[in-house]
């Protein structure tokens, strides 16, 4: 801020997100991790050496480190890099698609009751708290039964379980938001209802929305690969970190591996996710702000 | 008096609670004229910011408007559809708040506001436009650089800039009529004597009337044309503000007047007002003001007393008035 004729207040320099978000070592390797799983799965065919679907009977079951398989094979004799890229592809997609569709209608019931809090607070947190009452897998086993098992019946179930999560969170913070000058200071300027939500209440809500999905990608992806461990998500031969764990559970005794390595990623991915959801929250926190 | 251009007939605000229905505002009948600035005082809780939201109709629930009319050029606007008032809203009317440290949105940039003030009334004027007219208003309310502020977000300003903005846009659409509610209490005194030179520049610049909305009676003298003074949901005095401070005619002004320094007279102690306002849900059933009045008799506790006039266009809710200038508060000491 250069010299002007105004008293100015001088913030003191505000260290960028990305700095304050990798002060943390753990945090910094988990967005790390996240960086490298999300670009692997973009370019998973560009990456893997085969196609997922391509079986070698001859090569079935061989350990990770034999010859042209660093990671081994599954009972098909498909390499299992390859099908761990697609596998991740396929998990991480569904989760973003759940998590866009279940947190976005979420938020918008969350915007919707905060600021219309004398009509529809009480309706719509009534109705999410129904809908919390049911675990996400009664939801998924309900979809399935209608839809068949499958990928889109996944993604529903899953968006349908963040719903309500992500109502209560934004309601909340934008109950918050609401209680500011700016709020009234606007609406004496004559803006509609919908523009005041658009411009004023929701962007002062973004840092809780992030956070939440953040953590709740993680929490969709391991909810996920369990739907479709139990046969309700993706079926085989689709590469899907769940199924493919679902698929090695026969063989655990002779080549633990093929169910291991899908169940290890999983497991990184979720912790990497849930890693880098808390360190958001703390570089985000406006309690810690200046 | 010139034509009014906003007049409050018999506005009651009330709010429900636990105890019943509370009147912050209680029967209270003002006019403003046109060009000119109407100063209304009080302390804390005599109702004066609720007032000025239910003229905006901006009173935050549970509390409503139950009765009254407020007219703007003869349109009442409590009546109007809710579509019409968010015109009149910005356009007609505008209001300044006073916290402008928090009235302002962190995460938009001073540029964008004003623009956005000025786009929920002229929705399809183009984007170089409304650039070019807000930094036109950043320079108008003497924001100096206004093309560089126009990018900078609040925290960047200091709170006089931002009350400037908080003109800036609130004059976005050249209102008829700003309500500035404590505009200047959260500033330094400099920074005060600068925003309320602004505010008379702009007016007489533009024309508008202006309701000041404050409990600082330095403040209402230095900007106030007429004068009216708030007590517990009412109007206990009004009238043009230079009978209001040479010839005050109910005892709470006097008390007012008698606990402001000054420098020009000679005097041992300032006077308070013993006691404190009564609670809106323990008022007394006559005059509001007598339980605290040096002059209460007997009949003060009977009914509430109605604005009567003393003088040209001056009137006082009490029943002792005139009140003898020997007795006055502020000469007694």
């Amino acid at each position: 801020m250069s010299a002007t004729t105004a008293p100015v207040i001088i913030a003191p320099p505000r260290p960028g997100l990305l700095r304050r978000l990798t002060r943390d070592p753990a945090a910094a390797a988990a967005l790390a991790f996240v960086v490298l799983v999300i670009l692997a799965a973009i370019f998973a065919p560009l990456l893997a050496p085969t196609d997922p679907f391509d079986n070698d009977l001859s090569s079935a079951m061989k350990p990770p480190g034999s010859e042209g398989l660093p990671l081994g094979a599954d009972a098909q004799g498909r390499d299992l890099i390859t099908r761990l890229l697609y596998g991740m592809r396929m998990s991480l997609l569904m989760g973003f698609a759940a998590v866009i569709l279940g947190g976005g209608i979420g938020a918008i019931l969350g915007f919707l009751a905060a600021f219309y809090q004398r009509w529809l607070d009480a309706p719509i947190m009534r109705l999410v708290d129904i809908m919390l009452s049911f675990p996400a897998i009664l939801f998924g086993l309900a979809i399935a039964a209608i839809l068949g098992p499958g990928i889109l019946a996944v993604v529903l179930a899953l968006s349908v379980a963040t719903v309500p999560l992500m109502a209560r969170i934004v309601r909340g913070s934008a109950l918050v938001v609401m209680r500011q000058d700016y709020i009234e200071a606007a609406r004496a300027t004559g803006m509609s209802d919908l523009r005041l939500i658009w411009r004023h209440l929701a962007p002062n809500c973004l840092s809780a929305i992030f956070v939440f999905a953040t953590l709740r990608f993680g929490q969709v992806i391991l909810l996920g690969s369990a739907l479709s461990f139990l046969g309700l998500g993706a079926q085989p031969p689709i590469p899907e970190l769940g199924a493919m764990a679902s698929e090695g559970r026969t063989f655990l005794f002779f080549a633990p591996h093929i169910a291991v390595i899908p169940s290890v990623a999983i497991f990184l991915v979720v912790l990497a996710f849930n890693l880098l959801g808390d360190a958001l929250r703390d570089a985000l926190d406006p309690r810690l702000r200046v | 008096m010139t034509e009014a251009l906003l007049s409050i007939e018999g506005l009651r605000t009330v709010f429900r609670s636990g105890m019943g229905e509370i009147a912050a505002v209680d029967g209270v009948s003002l006019s403003v004229p046109r060009g000119r600035t109407l100063g209304i005082v009080g302390e804390s809780g005599c109702g004066k910011s609720m007032l000025s939201l239910s003229v905006m109709r901006l009173v935050p629930p549970p509390g409503r408007v139950a009765a009254g009319r407020v007219l703007l050029e003869g349109r009442d606007l409590l009546t109007l559809p809710k579509a019409e008032m968010r015109d009149v809203r910005g356009r007609e009317v505008a209001m300044i708040f006073q916290e402008p440290m928090t009235s302002l949105n962190p995460v938009h940039s001073i540029g964008d506001q004003i623009m956005e003030a000025m786009r929920a009334h002229e929705p399809r004027a183009g984007a170089a436009e409304l650039r070019d007219r807000a930094i036109a208003a950043l320079a108008r309310v003497r924001i100096p650089a206004p093309e560089r502020r126009f990018t900078e977000y609040p925290h960047q300003l200091s709170g006089g800039m931002r009350q400037r903005v908080m003109i800036a846009m609130a004059l976005a659409c050249s209102p008829k009529l700003l309500i500035a509610d404590e505009p200047t209490t959260a500033l330094d005194v400099t920074v005060q004597a600068q925003i309320l030179d602004l505010l008379r520049e702009l007016q007489s610049e533009t024309g508008m009337s202006i309701i000041l909305i404050t409990h600082d009676l330095g403040v209402v003298a230095e900007m106030a044309d007429e004068v009216a003074v708030m007590y517990a949901g009412r109007v206990a005095e009004r009238g043009p503000a230079r009978a209001i401070f040479e010839d005050p005619q109910h005892p709470y002004t006097l008390g007012l007047l008698g606990s402001i320094p000054r420098l020009d007279e000679e005097r041992e102690t300032l006077l308070a007002i013993e006691g404190s306002v009564p609670p809106p849900f323990a008022l007394p059933p006559g005059c509001r003001f007598a339980p605290r009045c040096p002059f209460a008799i007997s009949p003060c506790n009977a009914a509430p007393p109605p604005l009567r006039d003393i003088a040209d266009a001056h009137e006082a809710a009490c029943i002792r008035a005139p009140i003898e200038a020997s007795l006055a508060l502020g000469n007694a000491a």
